[in-house]
């Protein structure tokens, strides 16, 4: 089984390349076809861990970012707009899980040991929550990283910015149902629904830059443009929390 | 006067709070990461904030020197979170405000009331870790109650409470064979009674009382599965405002579900649209 993941794993992989290929050129039939292509894929090996390891796949760095990249995918493709132009929103979608399927080469490609307090509700929804959080982050810098491009940005009517607001407040909502799925963890396994360690102050952290990125004041473009880049800051934090978390 | 009120009820005010609360817990991880300041995070986690200041050397300087500026902080936030929920509530009397703020206006308030939730359950309460007990031992907390253990149930192999937890083999450590019974008293009645186990703890009221793990006897014992007889390390607690930030937080995280239903538009509002019209009509 092992072995039927690592292929899938490497089909996956040139699937998503050439999605990015096809899209980056404007073949829009070719690279629909193959994105749904690389999501049965993906689908499948995360049914494959799930179904070797009798855990969700949320948990390990290899399993928790092909959990991302393919609810990132499923964003992708249903959730998108057509836009003309070579590198849109699809396209930065694309080189996002090209870049989740990058950080996975450094890490062991298998199914996670079986851990105890890997079947219980409140650690499964934190690890759930938190990788879907991640996703709907992604999805929405790649709407800013797209806002960010445009020679003139004008936020009143810009859909772009909209619907990357709209999926950034998901993301929060989505990071706080994590956060709350912790404490109840923590509560129970710990006494106490806080704990001074390096783990909270991050969520805090994360926590702390999606609230700037919906404080930061002012109607002009300067202050738009500062929004953009603190949302686009916010996944990049959160990935890198979790790649140095899964650091053996 | 009122230039001054207008800055602390400020988003200026609030971004740069928030970014001075960032470079805190920045520097906050940064202490935790180090073996010089670890210890000083164990004895923050083993106790409530009075024992942390009540002898001189239990906590290292540095360390009260964070939490202090850390409590600073976040009461500047507090202040400012006050005035721009007082300037909101006047401009919502005053009718200009859409329902959408008035459910962000809510949530502000409730995530002001989570915050004092977590500065509350540093304070109030008792909280002992480590405690070490076997069969037929005691603990006595505050307000006359003690925690009894009545027998430990450890039915996997002993040898694996030599082991460290990530070196024990997939699937040997089995949570619902291994457990312990406690009672608790108060001024010498039966108060409750009830069984704890990993992930699950015994509660009464406030007073939670949490298995932390299983330890072998004192002196090795016998490594016989039958009569193998463990001692169990706990963690009493009693936290009055638990159930406060439990029921406030998910309302929390429903109120700004609420407000990302109502505001999300892929287009813009009527509102904007005859706003950017006006605006255009007068270029």
């Amino acid at each position: 089984m092992t072995d039927l993941i690592s292929t899938g794993y490497i089909t996956v992989f040139i699937l998503y390349a050439l999605t990015f290929f096809s899209c980056f050129m404007n073949w829009n039939g070719v690279s629909c076809l193959l994105s749904i292509m690389a999501l049965a894929v993906n689908g499948s090996i995360l049914a494959g861990i799930a179904i070797v390891s009798s855990q969700p796949p949320v948990f390990e760095i290899f399993g928790g970012l092909l959990f991302v990249a393919f609810i990132l995918g499923i964003l992708g493709v249903f959730c998108c707009r057509a836009e003309d132009g070579k590198l849109n929103v699809k396209t930065w979608v694309w080189i996002e899980i090209l870049l989740l399927f990058g950080i996975t080469l450094f890490f062991l490609k298998e199914p996670p040991p079986h851990r105890y307090h890997h079947a219980y509700p409140w650690v499964v929804l934190f690890h759930g929550f938190r990788c879907l959080a991640l996703s709907f982050a992604l999805f929405s810098s790649a709407h800013f990283i797209r806002f960010r491009r445009e020679p003139v940005r004008k936020r009143v009517n810009n859909p772009l910015f909209k619907q990357g607001r709209n999926f950034l407040l998901l993301s929060a909502v989505a990071f706080l149902c994590a956060e709350y799925s912790g404490i109840i963890w923590c509560q129970n396994g710990w006494g106490d629904f806080w704990h001074w360690s390096p783990a909270f102050f991050q969520s805090t952290l994360i926590i702390l830059c999606l609230m700037a990125a919906f404080h930061i004041p002012g109607k002009n473009p300067r202050a738009d443009d500062l929004r953009s880049v603190v949302a686009v800051m916010t996944p990049i934090l959160m990935l890198t929390i979790k790649v140095v978390k899964g650091l053996p | 006067m009122k230039r001054f009120f207008d800055q602390l009820s400020s988003m200026q005010f609030t971004t740069l709070i928030l970014a001075v609360l960032m470079l805190w817990f920045a520097w906050g991880i940064l202490l935790a990461e180090s073996d010089t300041f670890r210890q000083g995070f164990n004895v923050m986690n083993g106790s409530l904030v009075p024992v942390w200041f009540s002898e001189p050397r239990r906590l290292p300087f540095l360390l009260k020197l964070w939490f202090v500026g850390l409590c600073s902080v976040m009461v500047i936030l507090g202040v400012n979170l006050v005035f721009c929920s007082w300037t909101k509530i006047i401009k919502i009397m005053r009718n200009k405000q859409t329902a959408s703020r008035f459910v962000m206006l809510i949530i502000h308030i409730v995530f002001g009331l989570v915050a004092l939730g977590h500065f509350g359950s540093f304070l109030l309460g008792y909280r002992y870790e480590n405690v070490k007990l076997g069969t037929n031992q005691s603990f006595t907390l505050p307000e006359g109650y003690v925690v009894t253990i009545k027998d430990i149930h450890f039915g996997d192999d002993p040898k694996l409470l030599y082991q460290r937890p990530k070196r024990r083999t997939p699937g040997a450590f089995h949570p619902e064979a291994n457990f312990c019974e406690v009672a608790l008293t108060q001024n010498g009645n039966p108060v409750a009674r009830g069984k704890i186990y990993f992930l699950r703890p015994f509660t009464w009221k406030d007073i939670q009382v949490t298995l932390q793990r299983f330890t072998p006897p004192k002196g090795g014992g016998n490594r016989d599965r039958t009569s193998f007889n463990p001692d169990v390390r706990l963690i009493i607690s009693r936290n009055p405002v638990k159930l406060l930030v439990f029921v406030l937080f998910p309302a929390m995280i429903a109120g700004i579900g609420i407000y990302m239903v109502m505001t999300w538009r892929t287009r813009p509002s009527p509102e904007i649209k005859f706003k950017v019209k006006q605006e255009e009509t007068k270029l």
